[in-house]
């Protein structure tokens, strides 16, 4: 049913009620007037009979009587069989019949038809020579003054009811071509309705259709011109279109980004080799040419292993955390990695952890950490304390790491944690950075569900706090 | 011929500066921050400005337009390391004479700065003759009379930016401001010996005399 269109499955389905119904109409008309029919013509056997039977009561001369009820009952035009009989008690010859008597009265013992109790009627329908007949036979008490001795009369009157059922074979007939008639009309009026009703679906799938890549949001569903059914649809297609809008363009400038660090030290690298060539130098020179190349060659270097760790971690983002780990460990380990950058800064780092156990991902939850720690020390003034800080607060762990550089300005906290940003002050510097570290912390954090909170302030200097719900 | 350097990237700063140095025979100055880059230029001469666009204190977009907001016609080259054309043509759009994206030939660098001064001078062609004297831009040779001359380093600088400026007085402190970098002692008369050895050099025997003696303004040289 899945790959049907809607237009079919309501067209298929109000098809089959129409049929359904015109079907049980059909059923109904024809039992009705099937009934109405037979009715007439049990109507005009019982008449005929009864009819009979006052003759033969009300005459007294057997001649007159025979002619009267021959006269009666003989055929008629419409009726192109007719047969009859009168006879009393048992007795095995009529005292009137009919030339088709004695077959219809062989038909008759032969369907096993039992004789009608004194005053019923008995209404059977027998064929005979192929055509369809209605027979009455009605058994009565005698009250004729010809025949005192008999005590009951039979009279048994038999009509063709092929006519009757002509007609109600053309009725039929009328009726299926109606039936038939009105389930192609309704088709065909539901498939107008439908593709009526269905038009802003295809107009909204045009509209949809022309979207080009670049510039996704212009392309957005005017909601106010979309029918009241549709509009959850185009609400929740804008903001799809929204979403993928913003993603395209982070990834845009992401890419713009990052074409733009690894091209800054290439242009170094290539603008040095070839001022060095310009014209003949002295040993030195070259040397100096080689060991800035090599910087340069060592910046790219970390640049790409940091796209690829950001990388990386989005992807792993999507994965929930397995490793319990306990975060004393971490952090020592963490200290213990830096220390040699810290002593050449002469820079104190001091660990002071609860033993919490905690269920992250190990290597990205220390490399969050150990960035955040690089940049204390990277930014933090030399012969100084940073401190690292784990403590347990309402559910959440707490890793504080404080350093007593220099107040942050609030307007760059603000971007601190975007892609290859880097302070003013510190771009220029040979800080070695590629404006990542953070950045890759942040997103690292995120996917734990926590989240990094920056104070910074002259005096006190700077504590960034990654918080993480322990549960 | 005097450019400024404003890129926030030391290391390629300098290169730039040495090459402009070494290969167009410009006098340098480098700025490393935007803002700073911006008070050079509006408050020196300049015969090119070499404008990276992602600074810090203001970008290299912002100072263009304030460059061409005070009038200021100097050439300027802007140097981009993106390479969407947005970028360039919103720098060419606002008043940049020419582009480069990162990371750039060296040799190409130094010809477009080259092409840039020249046409800031009118003087679309390398070669320039003037009153007999010919002088190839691109090689330095100097022929008087189609005879080769050889000039120091600075003597061609000095005949050079005569040529450019022909038909025009040249200050004693235009050719200070255009020939040497910054922190160069202004208060020496190397210019008066500077010029006068380049008339010997150029006219030995005192028939041409190119460079006439504007007293009490300067020195012109006429086509």
């Amino acid at each position: 049913m899945s790959s049907l269109s809607i237009k079919k499955r309501v067209g298929i389905n109000v098809t089959i009620v129409i049929f359904v119904v015109i079907s049980i109409i059909s059923i109904l008309a024809y039992t009705e007037f099937k009934e109405a029919l037979e009715r007439n013509l049990d109507y005009r056997l019982r008449s005929d009979a009864m009819s009979a039977y006052i003759l033969l009561n009300s005459a007294h001369d057997d001649k007159l009587i025979k002619e009267h009820i021959s006269l009666l009952l003989s055929p008629k035009t419409d009726y192109h069989l007719r047969g009859y009989a009168v006879w009393f008690d048992q007795e095995k010859t009529a005292l009137i019949n009919s030339d088709t008597f004695k077959e219809i009265k062989t038909i008759l013992d032969e369907h096993d038809t039992p004789a009608p109790e004194t005053g019923k009627f008995n209404f059977t329908n027998i064929t005979y020579k192929g055509k369809p007949c209605r027979v009455i036979w009605v058994s009565l008490k005698n009250k004729a003054a010809n025949f005192p001795d008999k005590k009951s009369v039979n009279i048994l009157v038999a009509i063709s009811s092929r006519h009757a059922w002509g007609e109600i074979t053309s009725f039929m007939n009328v009726l299926l071509l109606v039936g038939a008639i009105s389930i192609w009309a309704s088709v065909g009026l539901i498939m107008w309705i439908l593709r009526w009703a269905l038009r802003p679906i295809d107009d909204m799938a045009k509209k949809m259709n022309i979207i080009s890549l670049p510039n996704v949001s212009s392309h957005e569903l005017n909601i106010d011109e979309t029918v009241l059914e549709l509009q959850p649809f185009a609400t929740a297609w804008d903001s799809m279109l929204n979403r993928l809008d913003k993603a395209i363009q982070q990834e845009k400038r992401f890419t713009a980004d990052a074409s733009h660090e690894l091209r800054t030290p290439l242009a170094v690298m290539k603008s040095t080799l070839q001022v060095a060539k310009l014209k003949d130098r002295d040993a030195d020179y070259y040397r100096q040419a080689i060991d800035e190349s090599l910087t340069s060659m060592q910046r790219m270097e970390t640049l790409i292993d940091q796209l690829l760790e950001l990388a990386r971690c989005q992807e792993q983002s999507l994965q929930p955390s397995k490793d319990e780990v306990n975060i004393a460990e971490i952090l020592s380990d963490i200290a213990e990695q830096h220390k040699n950058n810290a002593t050449q800064k002469q820079q104190n780092i001091e660990v002071d952890s609860c033993d919490t156990m905690i269920r992250c991902n190990k290597s990205q939850l220390s490399r969050a950490i150990s960035n955040i720690l690089a940049n204390a020390i990277k930014y933090g003034p030399s012969n100084s304390k940073i401190s690292v800080i784990a403590t347990i607060n309402d559910n959440n762990l707490l890793i504080k790491v404080h350093d007593c550089g220099g107040k942050i300005a609030a307007e760059e906290i603000e971007f601190l944690f975007e892609r290859f940003y880097r302070g003013d002050k510190v771009r220029t510097s040979s800080s070695g950075g590629v404006g990542l570290g953070l950045s890759l912390a942040k997103e690292i954090v995120n996917s734990h569900r926590g989240e990094i909170i920056v104070e910074s302030n002259a005096k006190a200097g700077t504590v960034f706090t990654i918080s993480l719900p322990i549960n | 011929m005097r450019a400024l350097v404003v890129e926030d990237e030391v290391t390629l700063a300098n290169n730039i500066a040495q090459a402009l140095r070494e290969g167009a025979g410009f006098a340098v100055d480098i700025s490393n921050d935007g803002l700073e880059g911006l008070h050079f230029a509006t408050t020196n001469p300049y015969d090119l400005v070499v404008l990276d666009l992602m600074l810090p204190g203001m970008n290299g977009m912002d100072i263009l337009k304030n460059i061409r907001d005070k009038g200021i016609k100097t050439a300027v080259l802007i140097m981009t390391a993106r390479d969407t054309s947005e970028d360039i043509i919103n720098g060419l759009n606002v008043g940049a004479d020419d582009y480069l994206t990162k990371p750039f030939d060296v040799g190409e660098f130094i010809a477009r700065c080259k092409a840039l001064v020249r046409r800031s001078y009118s003087e679309p062609s390398p070669e320039i003759t003037i009153s007999g004297i010919r002088i190839n831009t691109l090689k330095k040779q100097v022929f008087v009379s189609d005879k080769p001359v050889t000039l120091t380093a600075l003597e061609y600088k000095t005949l050079e930016y005569f040529f450019m400026r022909c038909n025009e007085i040249v200050t004693k402190t235009d050719l200070l401001e255009h020939l040497y970098d910054q922190d160069w002692d202004r208060d020496s008369n190397v210019i008066e010996v500077h010029i006068s050895s380049l008339r010997k050099k150029l006219d030995p025997n005192k028939t041409l005399n190119p460079i006439k003696t504007m007293r009490g303004y300067g020195y012109i040289i006429e086509r």
